[in-house]
């Protein structure tokens, strides 16, 4: 049975699960094995484990050099680190010749919390979805991670993914379905739509509860795959709830809410509240949940702005009565 | 040709000398390209004409991938697409990984070495003792904005690669014996990775260009080709 503990953690977990039984799996990490927990990896299979040092733009060129040795490579380090400093490897070295690397980034997000501005990665999905040939995933709990570590190994192509560091409880049921690309729904209602990614999931289920003694029911997406993006479900989402709140643990700028967002200012106009931070700087602090509230990253928020989104669309329901769709 | 002498240069692919599927036709004439050169470089020599095949790898390009969808999956294998110095690190490390003995040969510009990332890999290189891994630094002391020595000095080179625990060798990159018996001393597997500084002139040959930094990434136009072409061929000619 799978437990509550950090998607990272089930990440260290699943890498040495992949290394027994695929002796093409080799690990990179830039001195945060840690962290990371590919350390688990390492104490296993030392000789398929490279720590580059804190040299994160050698690493995933690395990365790329041994994928063309029909290697492959899961390179690791922090979300910041991934996204931002190796940014330009990732897009010439690895997404541009479609090589076969898994980069995987931990510490994502405001929920890392005492390490402060300087590793909260809050700009990757941003950075990574304007990159041709990459898959973009952040699943939400400790099941979902394996079954997209796994899947991701199977995938012939690049692939990053981001996980949280604090610890994720149990969303979904050992027998789930993963597959890339298909959003998942955790709960159906058709009043709102909650489109969330990694954490924020867990959030949003709660927010649909709070919800749902209100008496509005809303329907959960957990959207793991950031790209490519489900469109079918988002319009879905659209044509038959009233109104959409997006969820994630990530600047409201680039990332999953505007992904949504542009999917339906092309085909199904709709109104959509995004819930992240805030296009600021977020401060450190002790507790993850106390941060996030403090930056309105919580059910709370987004139960509030699923309320308020609802009470417009139902102020304005000439614009709502008969969506056109544009399915191209 | 025949009496001024010159070059000859095929196109031919890698596949001519790998066992490749679906390629029954093209890689057996392509073969045919490499047994036509041999014997014209032989038959042409007396001319002073030279014959040469050039055999490019696989290409990702989109037409590419309409012939094969998994066109990554099939060449992603047969050669390297990765093209800077960490990339070859890489394939250098998935060679030794795999206890295949080819070597991984890369070129550096000395601009170049003011990337940081060409000194994170050199570091690596020498922690996983990469000795198949040979690099050559063109050393042609000119960058974009001017020469290298006056922007950021690169130099000195032997003492920067030697401390990263490199084997170090300089030579004039213009010496054929030179480059020849520089490689060959490369080859040695001595848990070291290798590199030969080579010091070379920018544009030589074209007297107008030589040493000239503003030629580093200017292309000439149409003109200035033909007149820089001259002046190669009075070089050359005896």
């Amino acid at each position: 049975m799978i437990q509550a503990q950090p998607n990272r953690e089930m990440y260290g977990k699943t890498l040495v699960e992949l290394g027994e039984r695929d002796p093409r799996v080799v690990v990179l990490d830039a001195d945060v094995a840690k962290s990371t927990n590919t350390y688990r990896f390492r104490e296993r299979f030392p000789e398929r484990f490279f720590d580059v040092g804190s040299a994160e733009m050698n690493m995933m060129c690395m990365a790329a050099g041994l994928a063309t040795t029909g290697l492959i490579p899961f390179a690791s380090t922090f979300v910041i680190f991934a996204s931002l400093r190796a940014a330009e490897a990732v897009r010439t070295s690895i997404a541009y010749p479609r090589l076969n690397v898994k980069i995987v980034a931990t510490n994502a997000g405001v929920e890392i919390c005492g390490d402060g501005v300087t590793h909260q990665g809050v700009e990757d999905l941003a950075v990574m979805r304007t990159i041709p040939n990459l898959v973009v995933l952040a699943p939400s709990d400790p099941v979902m991670t394996r079954k997209a570590v796994l899947a991701i190994a199977e995938y012939q192509g690049p692939v990053y993914m981001r996980l949280g560091r604090q610890t994720a409880p149990v969303l979904y049921d050992e027998n789930a379905e993963f597959t890339i690309g298909k959003m998942i729904r955790l709960r159906e209602g058709e009043d709102v739509t909650l489109i969330a990614c990694g954490n924020m999931v867990e959030a949003s289920l709660a927010a649909a509860e709070e919800l749902a003694r209100e008496g509005i029911q809303a329907r959960v997406l957990d959207c793991h795959t950031i790209k490519p993006l489900d469109r079918e479900e988002i319009l879905r989402a659209a044509e038959e709830t009233r109104a959409i709140v997006t969820a994630e643990d990530h600047s409201i700028v680039g990332g999953l809410g505007a992904a949504v967002c542009e999917v339906l200012a092309e085909s199904c106009p709709a109104i959509v509240r995004r819930v992240g931070l805030r296009d600021t700087f977020a401060s450190s602090g002790r507790q993850a949940g106390k941060l996030l509230a403090h930056y309105q990253m919580d059910s709370r928020e987004i139960a509030r702005q699923a309320r308020e989104t609802l009470s417009t669309a139902l102020a304005a329901p000439a614009a709502r009565q008969a969506p056109t769709i544009r399915r191209s | 040709m025949k009496e001024t002498g010159g070059s000859i240069v095929n196109v031919s692919t890698n596949c001519a000398e790998l066992g490749v599927k679906n390629l029954v036709a093209y890689a057996s004439s392509k073969g045919g390209i490499h047994a036509l050169t041999r014997q014209l470089a032989v038959e042409l020599a007396p001319y002073k004409i030279r014959v040469n095949t050039f055999a490019p790898g696989p290409t990702l390009v989109e037409r590419n991938l309409s012939d094969d969808a998994h066109y990554d999956a099939t060449w992603g294998r047969v050669a390297p697409l990765g093209r800077d110095f960490a990339c070859a690190a890489g394939i250098a490390l998935g060679g030794k990984l795999q206890k295949k003995d080819y070597r991984v040969y890369v070129m550096l510009g000395d601009g170049e070495l003011q990337e940081g990332i060409v000194w994170e890999t050199a570091m690596s290189a020498a922690q996983y003792q990469l000795d198949n891994l040979i690099a050559m630094v063109d050393n042609n002391r000119c960058q974009t904005d001017g020469f290298t020595a006056e922007i950021v000095n690169v130099e000195p080179l032997a003492e920067k690669w030697r401390a990263f625990g490199w084997d170090v060798q300089r030579i004039d990159g213009h010496d054929f014996r030179q480059i020849h018996e520089a490689i060959e001393a490369a080859q040695q597997r001595d848990m070291r990775p290798h590199v030969v500084i080579a010091d070379t002139v920018k544009g030589k040959g074209v007297p107008s260009m030589e040493n000239r930094p503003e030629w580093h990434g200017l292309p000439p136009t149409p003109q200035q080709a033909e007149a820089f072409i001259a002046e190669l061929l009075g070089e050359v000619r005896p």
